[in-house]
C-alpha cells in the first residue's frame, strides 16, 4: 500500500463528501465490490448467460426474441442497518503536538468514509452522537438525500461534555431490531465505565458490534519533558510532574488499559481495532475492512 | 579591590526583575491536555522539589547574571599583579649590550634590543605592544640619562630589572670641546677652564682664537668674549646644536637653531667655586645624555630604581575576567532554561 494518503493533506480536505469519497474510492480502487447483483425485485440488468449460471435465470422471453441467452439480474437488497456511533465527548479533542488534526476531525472523516461504503452497498445507515447534551440521532435510511443529510450533521458535531444520559441512550437501544451492524468510533476514556455498559447494553445479539479506538502518537509515545502541567480534557483536574518521572508508569498503565479493553470486548464477542489518528486513515479503514470481509461478514 | 565608577551601582535596582518574574510566574511548567489522566496517576511526586530546585537555581543564575553586568559596568580593578599566563620578553638596552661579555648575552636568549636612551618610551612601547601578563626582564645602566623622560609610564605588569651600576659603565670616546673666541681672555676664566680640564673632564680640550673667522673646525661650546657683532659663520655652528655663551651679554637664553646663545656673566669668577659652577653652567645646556664631569655623576645615580615602582601594587582591571565568568553562566542559564522550557523530544 504505498501511495496511502497523508493524514496532513486529508486534515485539509474540509468537504466531508469529498473526504468521504476520496478516502474510499482509494483503496476500494481494484477490488470493488459495491452493490451486489443477484436476484431480488428490484430489475437492475441483463448480461450475457455464462456457463454455471442457473438455467433457471435466463430470461426465456428475451431468448425468443433475441436467440440469445440472457441472464436477468436484479439489485440484491440490502437488510442490514449500519448504525454509526460516534463519540464527541471532551476528551476526542486530543491532538498530537504535531498532529494535522484531533481524534474528533479523524472519527468524523472515518464514519463519513464508513457511511459512504456503507450507501454504496445499498445498506441503511444511521448516525448517533454519543456526547451529553448533543443527543443526535439520525434514523436508518438509505439514498443519497439521507447520505448528505447525515453528513451535514456529522459535520456540525462539536467535542465537549461528557457521554450521553443512559436513559436517552435506552431509546435507541430499542430501536436496534433489525440484524445490524454497529459500529462504535470513540477514544473509549471513560469516567465510570459507562461506555463498557452501554456496548453490553448494545450487545444483545441483534446483531454485529464493532469498536474503534482513536489514538494518536503522543498518547503512545508521551513525548513529554521536564515539568509538565498534565489536564484532564473533561474533568479539567490537573497533575503537575515531571515528565520524565511519569512516563514509564504511564505507558504501562496505558498498556494495561488497552490489554484490558481489547480482552473485555473480546470476551464480549465484540470486534476491536485500534486506529492511530496520526497514521494514513486509508490504511487503517484497509486493514479494518479486509478483516472483517475475512471473518465474513 | 575596589570599582571606578560606584555610580553603576544603581543597576542592582534590575536584580528585582527576575526576582519579580519569579514570584509572579508560578512557573508550573506547560500545559498538555489529555485524555484521561487517570492513567498518570499513582505515581509518588517526589521529584516535584527537583522542578522547585530547578526554578530556584534559574533565579540565582540569573541574579548573578545581572550582578556582574551591573559589576562591569562599575569597572571594578584589583591591587596587585595578575600573574595569569606566562611569558616573558627580555629587553636588554644596547650599552649594556656592548658593556657585557660573550658569555653573559649567552645566557640571555631570545632578547630585544632597546636603545640606550628613552628606555621609559621604549618599555611604554613594549607594554602596548605585548600581552599584558608577559612578564618583561629589562638589562640596562641605571644612568639618569638613559631613562630621561618626563612622565614615567603606568605598567601594569611584572617588570625584573636587571640593574648594572651607572658607574661601571664605560665611559664613551667622545671628548668635548670648548673654543674660546677673545682678543684678551679673561684668566679667570682660563684658569677656571684649566681646573675643569684637570679635575673633572680630562678629554676636555680647550681652544682660544682671537677672531671669528680664525675658527678651527666644530667645537661643543664657544664662549665669545669680544665686543664685536657674532659672525655668520659662528652663528651657523650655533644652529648645527651648538652652545653659544656670550660674555656680558644681555637677556635670556635664546634658541638658535638646534642650539641656543646663552648669556653669561663674569661675576664671581674670582671666587674658588667657579669652576664648579662653570661646569654646572656648561651641563645645563646639554642633554642629558651627553653631560659629562664628576659634578654631575654624582646626581645621574637614579635616586630610585625603577624596579621598586614596579612591584608596588597597582590597580589591575578584572574587566576581561568578568566577561569569562559571564559567558560561563549565561550557558548554564541557558542550559537549564532549555532544559525547562522543552516540552516534546
Amino acid at each position: 500500500m504505498e501511495s496511502m494518503i497523508d493524514p496532513a493533506v486529508l486534515a485539509r480536505v474540509k468537504d466531508l463528501p469529498l473526504l468521504a469519497r476520496s478516502v474510499a474510492e482509494g483503496f476500494l480502487y481494484g477490488q470493488q465490490q459495491s452493490i451486489l447483483r443477484g436476484t431480488g425485485m428490484e430489475f437492475s440488468q441483463y448480461r450475457s448467460y455464462e456457463p454455471g449460471d442457473e438455467l433457471g435465470r435466463i430470461d426465456w422471453k428475451l431468448f425468443a426474441r433475441s436467440d440469445r441467452y440472457y441472464v436477468r439480474e436484479a439489485e440484491k437488497e440490502s437488510e442490514t442497518n449500519v448504525f454509526l456511533l460516534l463519540d464527541t465527548t471532551g476528551s476526542m479533542s486530543l491532538q498530537s503536538h504535531n498532529g494535522p488534526w484531533n481524534k474528533l476531525d479523524y472519527g468524523k472523516a472515518l464514519v463519513a468514509t464508513l457511511a459512504y461504503l456503507a450507501e454504496r452497498q445499498g445498506d441503511n445507515v444511521a448516525l448517533l452522537n454519543l456526547a451529553q447534551g448533543a443527543e443526535d440521532f439520525l434514523a436508518p435510511s438509505k439514498g443519497q438525500r439521507h447520505f448528505h443529510r447525515l453528513l451535514a450533521q456529522l459535520a456540525g458535531f462539536k467535542s465537549a461534555g461528557g457521554f450521553a444520559d443512559i436513559k436517552w441512550l435506552n431509546s435507541f437501544i430499542a430501536s436496534l431490531s433489525k440484524p445490524s451492524l454497529v459500529i462504535v468510533v470513540s477514544d473509549f476514556y471513560q469516567r465510570n465505565d459507562e461506555l463498557m455498559t452501554f456496548i453490553k447494553a448494545i450487545n444483545v445479539g441483534r446483531g454485529e458490534l464493532a469498536t474503534i479506538a482513536l489514538e494518536c502518537d503522543d498518547e503512545l509515545d508521551f513525548p513529554y519533558q521536564g515539568p509538565i502541567r498534565f489536564k484532564d480534557l473533561e474533568s479539567g483536574e490537573e497533575l503537575l510532574a515531571p515528565a520524565k518521572q511519569v512516563k514509564d508508569h504511564y505507558l504501562q498503565a496505558l498498556l494495561h488499559y488497552r490489554a484490558e479493553l481489547k480482552a473485555d470486548l473480546l470476551g464480549l464477542g465484540v470486534a476491536h481495532y485500534p486506529m492511530n489518528i496520526d497514521k494514513p486513515m486509508d490504511m487503517a479503514l484497509f486493514h479494518y475492512l479486509s478483516h472483517r470481509q475475512a471473518l465474513g461478514v | 579591590m575596589g570599582l571606578l565608577s560606584t555610580i553603576a551601582l544603581w543597576g542592582l535596582l534590575a536584580l528585582a526583575i527576575p526576582v519579580l518574574i519569579h514570584l509572579v510566574n508560578p512557573g508550573k511548567g506547560k500545559l498538555v491536555w489529555v485524555g484521561d489522566i487517570k492513567l498518570l496517576k499513582g505515581v509518588k511526586n517526589n521529584r516535584v522539589n527537583e522542578l522547585k530546585i530547578k526554578r530556584w537555581l534559574l533565579l540565582l543564575v540569573r541574579l548573578l547574571i545581572l550582578t556582574l553586568l551591573v559589576l562591569l559596568m562599575a569597572k571594578p580593578y584589583i591591587y596587585g599583579q595578575l600573574k595569569l599566563f606566562g611569558g616573558k620578553t627580555i629587553l636588554v638596552s644596547e650599552d649594556w649590550l656592548t658593556a657585557s661579555d660573550a658569555k653573559q648575552r649567552e645566557s640571555l636568549g631570545d632578547y630585544h634590543v632597546l636603545s640606550p636612551n628613552h628606555v621609559w618610551q621604549q618599555l611604554a612601547m613594549w607594554h602596548q605592544k605585548t600581552e599584558y601578563s608577559t612578564q618583561f626582564d629589562v638589562y640596562a645602566f641605571d644612568c639618569i640619562d638613559s631613562f630621561e623622560s618626563a612622565v614615567k609610564p603606568q605598567f601594569n605588569r611584572p617588570i625584573n630589572w636587571y640593574l648594572t651600576p651607572c658607574s661601571n659603565k664605560p665611559v664613551a670616546g667622545s671628548s668635548k670641546t670648548l673654543t674660546l673666541i677673545a682678543d684678551t681672555p679673561d684668566k679667570r676664566l682660563l684658569a677656571a677652564l684649566n681646573a675643569i680640564k684637570v679635575h673633572a673632564m680630562p678629554m676636555l680640550k680647550v681652544q682660544v682664537v682671537a677672531r671669528q673667522n680664525e675658527l678651527n673646525g666644530a667645537s661643543d661650546w664657544y664662549i665669545y668674549q669680544n665686543e664685536q657683532k657674532l659672525e655668520v659663520s659662528l652663528l651657523e655652528q650655533v644652529a648645527k646644536g651648538r652652545i653659544l655663551f656670550v660674555v656680558g651679554g644681555e637677556g635670556e637664553t635664546k634658541p638658535w637653531g638646534e642650539g641656543s646663545i646663552v648669556p653669561f656673566s663674569l661675576e664671581g669668577a674670582h671666587s674658588g667655586a667657579f669652576p664648579e659652577l662653570l661646569l654646572s653652567v656648561l651641563n645645563q645646556h646639554l642633554p642629558f645624555s651627553q653631560r659629562v664631569g664628576e659634578l654631575s655623576l654624582g646626581d645621574a645615580q637614579l635616586q630610585i630604581t625603577p624596579g621598586e615602582d614596579a612591584t608596588a601594587e597597582q590597580k589591575v582591571a578584572v574587566e576581561r575576567y568578568l566577561i569569562y565568568l559571564l559567558l560561563i553562566l549565561w550557558l548554564i542559564e541557558r542550559f537549564i532554561a532549555e532544559r525547562r522550557d522543552r516540552v516534546y523530544d
